[in-house]
């Protein structure tokens, strides 16, 4: 499989952690993590490294998912990227709210760790959802 | 309290949008209220019908709400607090030992091996208790909603059976299928897979090891019936006016035996009935019990399903 370079943002850290172990049990998933959104946007910002794949929690103090979805949108090199929601579960109303906003996917928290980087590729593969 | 004479009935009749039959058992409605100075209130209307010499007279009670509103209103907030609050630790945690048990780690002695897996297990009730209990509080509120697309019920029907497949293994209990229908609904298929996943699971955890779960699908008149059979101890007499109530169980020390939080029946029924359909159940004393769903089949001329997606259990936004 191909190297996919990950970005993980999320406000806890304890989650940070156990999603960058889950991601990497795919040996060519490579992660890094942003503890914020706009943590998320310097990283973004910098060219040196490009994720090709954005999973963002939802629900973060400050600047939120979908916030900052909508900055790093404003980002020319960011444009295209394929970000995914991570979110406690939602009702169907609100995943379509999510993937209206221009996310391809929406994967529910708690999470399954074990088949967490084969969503991300189904995902990422499956162009839809 | 308002006593309205024979004649005085139909302005509040038309007003509440109800027939003279109605009243005659007694009827109670939520209804908004106005004060003199213009300000809304909620008020429960209790109407009742009395005959007397000069005729029928109704009898209306009305009370005001407000503080029983309230706290409701707040009741909900901290039951969906709460429950938010509890998911972030248990993130963590059911991915930690999910990890760990999962090997991700390294191989575990098997004693650490057994021990995690316990924990894990336990995680992940832990997990299923507290969405049913954000299912039940959207219930009550009035906040569950729908996405619903014409879809195959055989195929949501067989996706159930996948997904429980293992949790039947573990516990030596088989399923058959028996698909002679397949008729096409209008649903929400995260939920109705929720609803059938419940009641599947609910039939494999009472069956004895070594048993089968009978599943058919099958056309009921303008009907799709599910009919979802184990050979368990069947509902006891006594529990069969409150299966489908919240938290109801057959009795405490089912809790602990089955590991259900007792909130799934009543869930799946109000899903069902929002779908126009409906759950019932026969039961045998020791011979075990049949429940059914009974879900509205769309006109021939909708009949475009929806294929429904396969993915882990766990990671599908319900």
């Amino acid at each position: 499989m191909s190297r996919l370079p990950v970005l993980y943002v999320d406000d806890e850290p304890d989650i940070r952690e156990v999603a960058a172990l889950a991601l990497e049990i795919d040996p060519d998933i490579e992660v890094r993590t942003a503890s914020s959104g706009s943590a998320a946007l310097d990283i973004l910002k910098d060219a040196a490294w490009r994720p090709a794949a954005i999973l963002l929690d939802v629900m973060m103090p400050a600047l939120d998912g979908p916030g900052a979805l909508a900055l790093l949108r404003e980002l020319p090199a960011h444009a295209d990227t394929p970000v995914v929601f991570i979110t406690a579960r939602v009702q169907a109303h609100e995943k379509e709210r999510l993937l209206a906003l221009g996310a391809i996917g929406v994967i529910a928290k708690p999470f399954d760790p074990m088949t967490l980087a084969a969503q991300l590729r189904a995902i990422l593969g499956g162009g839809a959802r | 309290l308002l006593d309205l004479g024979p004649g005085e009935h139909r302005p509040v009749l038309e007003r509440l949008d109800v027939s003279p039959d109605a009243v005659a058992g007694g009827l109670v409605r939520e209804i908004t209220a106005r004060r003199a100075d213009g300000a809304r209130f909620p008020t429960d209307l209790a109407l009742g019908a009395m005959e007397l010499p000069d005729g029928r007279h109704l009898v209306a009670m009305i009370r005001d709400i407000s503080d029983r509103k309230r706290a409701e209103q707040l009741k909900d907030e901290f039951v969906s607090t709460v429950s938010h609050e509890l998911r972030t630790p248990l993130t963590s945690i059911a991915g930690s030992l999910g990890l760990l048990s999962g090997g991700a780690a390294g191989p575990l002695p098997p004693k650490a091996e057994r021990l995690t897996e316990i924990a894990h297990a336990n995680c992940e009730r832990l997990i299923r208790l507290i969405n049913d209990i954000l299912d039940i509080q959207k219930i009550e509120s009035g906040n569950l909603r729908f996405d619903k697309a014409p879809v195959s019920l055989a195929q949501l029907v067989s996706r159930s059976v996948e997904d429980l497949r293992g949790y039947g293994d573990g516990l030596g209990v088989r399923m058959t299928l028996d698909l002679r229908s397949d008729p096409v609904i209008l649903a929400d298929s995260d939920r109705m897979i929720q609803v059938i996943t419940n009641l599947l699971s609910n039939a494999i955890k009472f069956s004895p090891t070594g048993e089968t779960v009978e599943l058919v699908l099958e056309r009921k008149g303008s009907n799709g019936r599910l009919s979802i059979r184990d050979h368990g101890p069947g509902v006891p007499e006594a529990f069969r006016d409150q299966i489908f109530s919240k938290f109801a169980q057959a009795d405490s020390t089912d809790t602990r035996q089955k590991g259900g939080t007792g909130l799934g029946l009543a869930i799946s029924k109000e899903i069902v009935e929002r779908h126009g359909g409906r759950v019932s159940f026969e039961s045998w004393a020791g011979r075990g019990a049949t429940f059914q769903v009974d879900l509205p089949v769309l006109a021939a001329g909708l009949q475009r399903p929806s294929v429904a997606r396969k993915g882990p259990p766990m990671g599908e936004v319900a």
